[in-house]
């Protein structure tokens, strides 16, 4: 059977049916591809929120926690939760990277310190405890400036630094 | 995960609200409609984006609306239901050179818009010289006529 739009007077039209099957297969492949991409979305592999991309790490004696977004987004907005554990102190202290800090934007801490000071590559920032056998949640609402892998640490009084890095799409 | 549903959940109630609306409402018959079409737009751009500025937010909303519309479209040609529900039917509003006046006043449409279709389309001047007027699914009217129309 002749394949119909292949005679001359379709070509001469411009119809090119070698070109439009070609075309047809990449588009059908694309479709899946861009399937694939909206399901890693849903997933959270592409930040902004999901079930994967958020984690937690917690330090070595495991008592304090952060909750950080694992995929972030280039100027979007993010959370990232330091739980402190109860203790005896009324006082909290949470050392942060400087260079972490210098990649983002901090809209907003809650609560707010009642105190910062700069270290040596931190700041730290001081917190009050009303009681002190409880644990306490600081949110840092951040935005980040820039893209690609982003590493950080927070420290919680005299503790070991848990590290932890973002993967920030542009 | 926002990104999809933000998208997913924008077409979803546009789709149904302009669905609701009639086939006539967005036909761009009028600057108004023209208007409207920009303000829709406008309006549901926020949502859509929320917050984030980033690329890869304003790619997978614009990657999800595409797909979406990919997929109701390839429904469509499955179910015959599916793209009734979805595109509406064609109505014929002047057979015969007769208005079907009841169909034409509860689709919004009057002699004028068919008359203007009729001389935009065809050059046709008057209804008697219309075999067939029909408002189509897109909004449109589209216009056949008598046979012996246009050397009378």
């Amino acid at each position: 059977m002749r394949k119909r739009g292949a005679d001359q007077g379709a070509r001469a039209l411009g119809d090119d049916p070698e070109f439009q099957q070609t075309q047809w297969r990449v588009e059908r492949i694309s479709w899946c591809v861009m399937v694939i991409i909206i399901a890693s979305a849903l997933a959270g592999l592409l930040g902004g929120g999901g079930p994967l991309s958020r984690d937690t790490k917690t330090d070595a004696d495991s008592s304090n926690r952060i909750d950080y977004e694992r995929f972030a987004r280039h100027d979007s907005p993010m959370t990232l939760d330091v739980n402190v554990a109860s203790g005896a102190e009324r006082q909290v202290r949470v050392r942060i990277s400087d260079e972490y800090l210098a990649a983002m934007n901090v809209q907003s801490i809650t609560p707010p310190p009642t105190s910062t000071s700069l270290g040596d590559k931190q700041q730290i920032l001081v917190f009050d405890r009303a009681a002190s056998p409880v644990t306490v949640t600081i949110r840092f609402q951040l935005v980040p400036m820039t893209f690609g892998i982003q590493r950080g640490w927070v420290a919680v009084d005299d503790g070991a630094p848990i590290s932890f890095s973002h993967f920030i799409f542009p | 995960m926002d990104s999809v549903l933000r998208a997913a959940a924008i077409y979803i109630g546009l789709l149904i609200i302009m669905r609701f609306a009639g086939k006539r409402s967005l036909a761009q018959i009028t600057t108004f409609d023209f208007v409207l079409l920009l303000i829709i737009g406008e309006a549901s751009q926020q949502a859509l984006l929320g917050q984030d500025f980033s690329v890869t937010n304003a790619l997978l909303v614009v990657i999800t609306l595409v797909m979406l519309d990919i997929g109701l479209s390839l429904l469509k040609r499955r179910s015959e239901k599916f793209d009734k529900l979805l595109e509406d039917v064609p109505l014929v509003i002047v057979e015969d050179g007769v208005a079907l006046k009841d169909r034409m006043a509860k689709a919004r449409v009057d002699e004028q818009d068919v008359l203007t279709a009729a001389r935009h389309l065809q050059g046709i001047e008057r209804l008697d010289q219309i075999r067939y007027a029909v408002l189509e699914r897109s909004g449109g009217i589209s216009i056949i006529p008598k046979p012996d129309a246009k050397s009378a």
